[in-house]
């Protein structure tokens, strides 16, 4: 930066006073004309971003939260984060957390989180399925996802349900789902890229390929003894090669969608495990 | 107390304190576990909360509006003050849960959280002079998400949760000088950016 420039940044910080800043963050007209010009944008920002609160949601949450606050004053007897040693406040978690699903399970609240489970992303009460989802209540984790990616797939949103499925590989009860299933998820998120862009006439063939998909994933998840780690990694990345595939017009894309037993793409033939039971009849039932 | 539910924060929005004098019957109340103060409380920061977790690119924003406010029922009968050092606790935990959101989402597929939406195509009216300005505001949102994610937790906590500059600096753990300086330079890169496109226009 020349001398010449840092004094015109100078002179410009001058010119923007802390009390014309605080002006037009609060929303009111400044002296500054070239912070003014600001000020739509951020009102835009501020409209754009807040939205309304629904009855709905109020009644939902209100009594769970009314519950977790009476449950953690007879749990806890001094505040949690004052001053207690952090493996104090770990070895809280968990008791608050037993404490809260018992209060649920006692309290008749359970018809709230019924009220709340299956609802699908984009329906108000979708947050508060997934905070019950992390207390223990509800059916939760990768099932649950891959119902809703199913929803989804159900409404025509096929690139949204193929990466909604690739939210639920990114899941794992200890955060840390694994290089295979990243793999796996990236994979996925490519596909529904191509998806996107893809045209009309091989529409079907893809739509075949992500049920087929779904399905898989959907039985694999609701097994005893689900694939995992990098089998599980290499069988969504073979569904997510096929569908790619079929998006951008290779293979048999814009044909009849290759007749399969589950078997995607890049996948050898019989890794179909035995133990994952047939997903559900084509026309998959729209919640579980 | 006899106290009617929907009298409370029914407004929600930008408020600074849209439960006014009504809060600390509203805190007390909550504390003992009373449905219609926790209604009150989530109807009059919830908006607000998710507002600021989707600006700043929380990949289910109304996940972790759920989870803050689940915190903060366990954790509010440590809690003492006014409405505005409630509305900053409120943000502090709900910024501490992005922050473990982000991290976890370093380990799961990337999900593109934009500030604002681009503006859509003009539908009639004066389409060349909204054309125009479709393509300035664009600009400018791109400016916005190409500040650094400091300058942006600041301008999205200043801007949709409302919170002073004090209240800004203690939700992010920095100082007012150094909150002031990241605000600055935030507003500093959105001007350059409308000097840029009115020269070019």
């Amino acid at each position: 930066m020349s001398a010449f420039d840092d004094y015109e940044y100078e002179m410009a910080n001058k010119r923007l006073s802390d009390r014309d800043i605080e002006r037009l963050l609060s929303g009111r007209a400044t002296a500054n004309l070239e912070l003014n010009a600001l000020a739509p944008l951020l009102q835009m920002l501020r409209e754009q971003s807040i939205g309304g609160v629904s009855e709905g949601e109020v009644a939902a949450f209100a009594p769970v939260a009314a519950q977790a606050a009476r449950s953690a004053i007879s749990t806890v007897s001094k505040p949690v984060h004052e001053a207690a040693p952090a493996s104090r406040v770990r070895f809280l978690r968990p008791r608050l957390a037993t404490a809260l699903t018992l209060v649920f399970l006692l309290s008749g609240l359970t018809g709230v989180a019924f009220a709340a489970d299956g609802a699908a992303p984009g329906d108000a009460l979708y947050g508060l399925d997934r905070a019950l989802e992390r207390i223990g209540i509800g059916n939760g984790a990768a099932a649950e996802r891959i119902a809703e990616a199913q929803a989804l797939f159900q409404e025509g949103l096929v690139s949204e349900a193929i990466a909604h499925a690739a939210g639920a590989i990114g899941e794992s009860d200890d955060g840390n789902p694994g290089e295979a299933a990243s793999d796996a998820a990236d994979a996925l998120l490519g596909a529904a890229d191509a998806v996107t862009s893809t045209d009309e006439g091989k529409a079907d063939a893809v739509r075949a390929s992500v049920a087929e998909m779904l399905t898989w994933m959907a039985a694999n998840a609701s097994s005893e003894e689900p694939l995992t780690g990098s089998e599980f990694g290499e069988m969504v990345a073979g569904f997510a090669k096929g569908i790619s595939g079929r998006a951008n017009g290779e293979g048999n894309a814009g044909d009849q969608p290759e007749e399969t037993n589950g078997q995607p793409e890049g996948v050898p033939r019989g890794g179909r495990p035995d133990n994952v039971p047939p997903g559900p009849p084509a026309g998959f039932p729209p919640r579980p | 107390m006899t106290a009617n539910p929907n009298r409370y924060g029914a407004e929600g929005g930008q408020t600074r304190s849209p439960l006014g004098e009504s809060f600390h019957d509203v805190l007390a109340a909550a504390k003992t576990g009373a449905e219609w103060a926790w209604a009150a409380l989530y109807r009059s920061l919830a908006g607000q909360l998710t507002g600021y977790l989707r600006s700043r690119g929380a990949a289910d924003p109304e996940d972790l509006t759920s989870e803050a406010f689940l915190n903060i029922a366990r954790k509010i009968h440590s809690f003492e003050g006014d409405e505005n050092s409630f509305r900053s606790w409120v943000f502090v935990i709900a910024h501490r849960r992005l922050i473990d959101d982000r991290r976890a989402a370093s380990r799961r597929p990337a999900q593109i959280g934009r500030l604002i939406d681009p503006k859509p195509e003009p539908v009639g009216g004066n389409v060349e002079a909204e054309a125009v300005e479709r393509l300035v505001t664009n600009e400018l949102l791109e400016a916005f998400e190409n500040l650094t994610e400091g300058q942006r937790d600041v301008l999205g906590l200043r801007i949709i949760a409302a919170l002073s500059l004090e209240e800004t600096a203690d939700v992010i753990g920095k100082s007012v000088g150094a909150t002031k300086a990241l605000q600055r330079r935030a507003l500093e890169s959105l001007r350059e950016k409308i000097d840029s496109e009115s020269v070019t226009q």
